[in-house]
């Protein structure tokens, strides 16, 4: 009898909190979903095709430090910003610099060919590579690190626009997530993050 | 009997702590489109409206939109609103827009106007309002002008120069 009333408040327990948690399962952008990036990694790998058109494995960078970003080009202000801050965080490295490459994630397909990209980071004078895909290809890895977009029908001349995920994730040398930094973290913040991963 | 009354009170326990996380990932938070301070006057403007800090943002190659900013006070004792933008010599159009940093995601909207309260400064910056300038008819490169027609509420028009500065002009160190 004692255990049969264990089991009913395992359950009763286990049923709060599964409850709980699909009650508030993000529906608005739920390309991904939330990952639970404390107890639960991404994988260390994914595929895309970079602004060359050739294709491109996360693990090509093994012992490089990555800064991983979602993104596209036609935005006005997040994504020049983040770019603009990490510019300024190559500088604050100074000789570990050469240790980090960033890649930037477009989530707009339709309009980020690869002769895009390429231009658009040039443009920033900074090591990194420009990713796409087939829309498939590119949710699957949006949702392997829990970032999240949509893209909005808008009456604006500039088309459609998209609204995205502005973390930045700072992957080490082994391609395992190493830290999320937010948007508001500062040039300083994010190039001490990675002095620690590289020492 | 006393494994049963501890999982029940750790059940009890655990629930405040994902109510509270959760709640406060839903109350994230979200910056202000612009700041509202009061007017201290360093030069006055005939018709009450003075614009400063305005600059465009330099566009990569391939791009054939980008941004404007700037301060607008409104030195008069009425509410005023911007309602239109235009420089037809750099863009085919402008529009005005207002990013909003919810949670972790950056949503854009086209807005109608920027309201200005009376003796109050609209400011136009990364993560708030913004002109959209869209269909560049020439790269913008920083050292170039840009020359801006405002149209405000009550048929006031104003007409600025602002130079073109990269992003990374804007971003701080710290």
């Amino acid at each position: 009898m004692k255990q049969v009333w264990r089991f009913f408040a395992l359950l009763l327990v286990l049923t709060f909190l599964t409850g709980f948690t699909w009650k508030h399962s993000p529906a608005m952008y739920s390309v991904g979903g939330v990952l639970n990036r404390t107890t639960k990694e991404p994988g260390n790998d994914f595929a895309l095709t970079d602004q060359n058109g050739k294709p491109f494995h996360l693990s090509q960078l093994r012992g490089k430090v990555v800064f991983l970003f979602f993104g596209y080009t036609h935005c006005p202000d997040a994504c020049p910003t983040t770019m603009a801050k990490l510019s300024q965080v190559y500088k604050l490295l100074q000789h570990d610099a050469g240790r980090v490459v960033t890649v930037f994630v477009s989530v707009d397909p339709g309009r980020d060919t690869t002769s895009v990209l390429k231009s658009y980071l040039t443009y920033f004078h900074m090591n990194s590579i420009g990713l796409t895909g087939t829309k498939e290809e590119i949710d699957m890895v949006v949702k392997q690190y829990g970032a999240k977009y949509e893209i909005e029908e808008s009456d604006s001349a500039a088309g459609y626009h998209i609204n995205h995920s502005t973390d930045l994730y700072l992957l080490d040398q082994k391609g395992d997530l190493a830290r999320t930094f937010s948007y508001s973290d500062s040039a300083r913040v994010i190039a001490d993050g990675v002095e620690q991963v590289i020492r | 009997m006393s494994t049963t009354v501890f999982v029940l009170l750790l059940s009890l326990m655990l629930a405040p702590n994902v109510l509270g996380h959760r709640s406060q990932t839903k109350r994230a938070s979200s910056a202000g489109p612009y700041s509202i301070s009061s007017s201290i006057a360093f030069a006055r403007e005939e018709d009450g409206v003075l614009i400063s800090d305005g600059w465009v943002q330099e566009s990569p190659p391939s791009q054939t939109i980008t941004a404007a900013y700037m301060k607008i006070e409104n030195q008069t004792a009425a509410d005023i609103s911007l309602r239109s933008a235009s420089a037809d010599d750099a863009a085919q159009t402008i529009e005005l827009h207002k990013m909003e940093l919810v949670g972790s995601i950056m949503k854009m909207r086209r807005v109608e106007t920027i309201d200005i309260p009376a003796g109050g400064t609209a400011e136009l910056k990364p993560g708030g309002y913004h002109l959209m300038v869209i269909g560049l008819k020439k790269e913008l490169k920083e050292g170039d002008k840009v020359t801006i027609t405002l149209e405000f509420s009550g048929g006031l028009r104003k007409t600025i120069t602002v130079p073109v500065k990269p992003r990374s002009a804007m971003v701080k160190e710290g």
